[in-house]
């Protein structure tokens, strides 16, 4: 009889092969556990001293440093600021805890430190610069909320017609000039959607538009980050240089130091030239490091179109918000002088609220608050940095330093403020770095012999120069957000850009500001 | 009895406690019966993961669930989300689901499935108080198979991942190989491992898979070792299940110690034989175990390990055969737990 082979033998994968685990009650235990576990860690996370290291080595910093003894020329309440200084700015950098704890413990380290009344701490922290980034940012959340990016996305194409390059100049202009205003994260938030929208109805296959989406994304970041120094309003670093200029230099009985006044107008007759002389590099930067895969946009534009057609007219209510836009550009430029920025800012704000054009809601979720209360911390630090002295000592070793170096006037110590101002800014947010930095390089300034004006712009400026990381500005952070770029992107066509900026506003420096009286 | 009752008591009827526990139970025991495998996607240029996973899984009790994790937007990120809501709002898709999308289309490719006419449902879960959360598409195929993408947001990668299990659980995970294994230099410093940690805290069998799919075969490595040999039996019917040839391999560190890796290999041998799975050749060699395995194994699609069963302690401290075959492997790598 002939032997019938063996049937294949067959296997139940889940059994036999590789084993998910079974329910012993072991097993059971210990995933109850592990799930217990994630909740907790949710909660209070163990890995909390790894995780906080780096707040844990800044306050032992800064208790060494404050056991040091004063160095000679310092008071022992500038030696204290000088360390709170050094501590925040490691948190600052480090980020081990939410960037706002870091201006709570300002406010309780100036009371238990420096032994100063609690209501006269309370009182530094609300100026009219503080007043006036609170009103900024509520300001554009409401007009984000107006979902004016797809006819803006339009208007830009209407104008520059369906070349890439054309495209990508708009796109830098139009972020510009609303980044100058109301401030370039929000901006950045408002025009990605046009941006993406454009890449993708270009190509769904990121691959094949990989150049295009850089050089799209990054004319809205940069348009944005050149544009932040345009107006007080573009950033809170503009506002804490005003409010510096003010408490160190202005003193109401002498006229003379009414120069130290920089309202609205001013600031922009400085700045917003700068901003508009790096716009035509922005694209030709971008042109020359991502060779789009497209030279021309026609079939997205064709698609925006027809988004734009099914949107119907211009409603009632997005008319009012555009008057009120520009009411509020009106009150600045012309009555800042008279009613301080941040009242405008704030009634602008109201006004868009009683208009029923954005709900306190939306206004309460999208304005970070703790940016509000992070600066009025650092300003109120800036200045007991001056009041104590601490800045004067710092700015004096400082000057010593470039001295030696040769770079202790004119040019040279220019573009030593900017280089630091760039590398600082690159580290931590914009406005912590002018804020850190403001009190150090306008007392530098006086101890040069150099205008404190040029020296305060010079840092301003540069602080807009975070080009080369992801994490330099909120309006990089975003559009890398999109995840069409790469973080070596921002490398590659970010020290191009520095350098472009520097130039500039050296320039601007040697000669366009002084024939403002600067 | 209060405070127990607080911490770990439910605010629901005793019989409705019981029904919600006994239907998790009846869901969970019906997973374990079935072969489930998580795919980590993470980005397009690494799909191959998706298709090893569809080579290795392509039975109708196989379910194969691709998950991308989207780490939460940094503290105080708030424009961040808000730019994402703006991008959700206009109906722009969020990367991950991009990337999701892309390996559903390479698994309709492999396994040839009418996924068009699979019954889809959707679902979606606050989480972490992100504007898009979880969110969750599965299909359910006429023979039973379910295809699952999953976007999840969490603390970090491997939180979701290990989350992504406690939900499963799963006999297999396989992700690619990290880019931190590739490149060196101050590079590496400032990205973080997300496959060393799962490899090390996953409690199922996790493939670092590499883009080795022109090969074939599976190359079994073994010890002599009771968990050795039960790893081998379990990828050998992984391997057999699959169609793929099975070779076995022990490496003996010195000379003197040849004999036992010859018994090593015969007795997996003879343990497939058993089983009737076939064994195309069983080699051995002398050197250093790590590296024999990773020049042996490199002409094959899968070189298979099992984990050395010590504690997380130990592998945080002292180097084991597993993770370095894993880190130095030019082919895709299976750690049988």
């Amino acid at each position: 009889m002939a032997r019938t082979k063996a049937a294949p033998p067959h296997f139940d994968l889940a059994r036999d092969s590789l084993q998910a685990r079974e329910p012993d009650i072991i097993t059971h235990l210990r995933r109850r556990g592990y799930q217990r576990w994630l909740m907790f860690r949710r909660a209070i996370n163990l890995h909390y001293f790894i995780e906080k290291r780096w707040f844990f080595i800044a306050v032992f910093i800064g208790a060494v440093l404050l056991m040091l003894p004063t160095p000679e020329g310092l008071t022992r309440e500038g030696h204290i600021v000088l360390v709170m200084s050094v501590v925040a700015t490691i948190l600052f950098v480090t980020e081990p805890v939410p960037l706002p704890t870091v201006a709570l413990m300002i406010v309780v380290a100036q009371v238990a430190l420096l032994s100063l009344e609690s209501t006269k701490v309370a009182k530094s922290l609300m100026t009219d610069s503080v007043l006036f980034i609170m009103g900024s940012l509520m300001l554009a959340v409401a007009v984000v909320k107006q979902k004016l990016d797809t006819r803006i996305a339009w208007l830009i194409v209407r104008v520059t017609g369906t070349r890439t390059l054309s495209i990508a100049f708009g796109i830098s202009v139009v972020s510009g000039l609303l980044a100058s205003f109301i401030g370039e994260h929000t901006v950045a938030a408002m025009m990605l959607p046009v941006g993406v929208t454009l890449i993708t109805l270009t190509s769904q296959d990121p691959k094949k538009v990989r150049n295009l989406a850089a050089v799209l994304l990054f004319s809205i970041s940069y348009g944005c980050s050149i544009a932040g120094i345009g107006t007080p309003s573009g950033g809170a670093r503009n506002a804490i240089m005003i409010d510096y200029w003010q408490t160190f230099f202005y003193d109401p009985g002498k006229p003379e130091t009414a120069r130290f006044l920089i309202d609205y107008a001013k600031w922009m007759a400085y700045a917003y030239p700068i901003f508009l002389l790096q716009l035509p590099f922005v694209s030709i930067i971008l042109m020359t490091a991502f060779k789009p895969e497209y030279r021309r946009l026609d079939r997205a534009v064709a698609r925006l179109r027809k988004k734009v057609l099914a949107q119907g007219p211009l409603k009632p209510g997005d008319w009012v918000a555009i008057i009120l836009f520009f009411a509020i550009l009106y009150g600045w430029i012309m009555l800042s002088s008279h009613y301080g920025m941040g009242t405008i800012a704030v009634a602008g704000a109201a006004a868009f609220l009683i208009a029923g054009l954005v709900r306190w809601e939306d206004v309460n979720t999208g304005v970070n608050w703790g940016v509000v209360l992070l600066y009025a911390a650092a300003i109120s630090l800036g200045v007991q940095m001056k009041d104590t002295g601490a800045a004067a000592w710092v700015a004096g070793k400082f000057l010593d330093l470039l001295n030696t170096a040769g770079l202790g006037e004119g040019v040279g110590l220019w573009a030593a403020v900017s280089m630091l101002t760039t590398a600082v800014t690159n580290t931590m947010s914009n406005g912590a770095a002018v804020a850190v930095l403001g009190p150090i390089v306008l007392n530098l300034a006086q101890a040069a012999g150099e205008s404190p004006i040029i020296i305060g712009f010079i840092t301003a400026v540069s602080s807009a120069f975070a080009y080369l990381t992801v994490v330099g500005t909120p309006a990089c952070t975003i559009v890398y957000a999109s995840g069409y770029l790469k973080t070596t992107d921002f490398l590659k066509v970010g020290w191009r850009m520095v350098v472009m900026s520097t130039l500039i506003m050296l320039g601007a420096a040697a000669i366009y500001w002084p024939m403002l009286g600067a | 009895m209060g405070i127990w009752r607080a911490l770990w008591g439910s605010p629901l009827h005793e019989r409705h406690e019981q029904a919600v526990r006994q239907s998790l139970e009846k869901q969970r025991a019906e997973r374990r019966k079935r072969f489930r495998v998580l795919v980590s996607v993470k980005d397009e240029e690494t799909l191959y993961v998706v298709r090893m996973a569809a080579r290795l899984a392509n039975c109708d009790t196989c379910d194969i669930v691709l998950l991308y994790v989207r780490p939460i937007d940094r503290s105080g990120a708030i424009q961040v989300r808000l730019a994402r809501q703006n991008l959700l709002e206009e109906g722009i898709e969020l990367p991950g689901l991009r990337r999701l999308r892309k390996g559903l289309d390479v698994l309709r490719e492999e396994l040839g499935l009418p996924l068009e006419n699979c019954p889809a449902q959707t679902a979606h879960s606050s989480a972490w108080g992100d504007a898009a959360g979880d969110n969750k598409v599965s299909f359910r195929c006429p023979e039973g198979r379910e295809i699952v993408l999953k976007l999840k947001v969490a603390p970090d990668v491997v939180t979701g991942i290990l989350d992504q299990y406690e939900l499963g659980p799963y006999n297999l995970i396989i992700m690619g190989e990290p880019l931190r294994w590739r490149k060196s230099g101050l590079w590496v410093l400032f990205h973080e491992v997300v496959a060393e940690r799962v490899l090390t805290l996953a409690p199922c069998s996790v493939m670092i898979a590499r883009d080795s799919l022109d090969r074939k075969g599976f190359f079994l490595c073994t010890d002599g070792s009771a968990r050795a040999m039960n790893a081998v039996r379990r990828a050998a019917v992984l391997a057999y299940e699959a169609g793929e040839e099975i070779t076995l391999f022990s490496a003996a560190p010195s000379r003197a110690e040849l004999k036992a890796a010859r018994k090593a290999v015969d007795d997996a041998r003879a343990l497939l034989e058993k089983l009737d799975i076939p064994v195309k050749d069983a080699i051995t060699a002398i050197g250093d175990p790590v590296d024999k395995i990773i020049e042996r194994g490199e002409k094959y699609m899968v070189t298979v390990i099992s984990n050395n069963g010590r504690s997380r302690l130990y592998n945080a401290f002292f180097r084991t055969t597993e993770r370095e075959v894993a880190r130095r492997a030019k082919t895709s790598v299976l750690v049988v737990r």
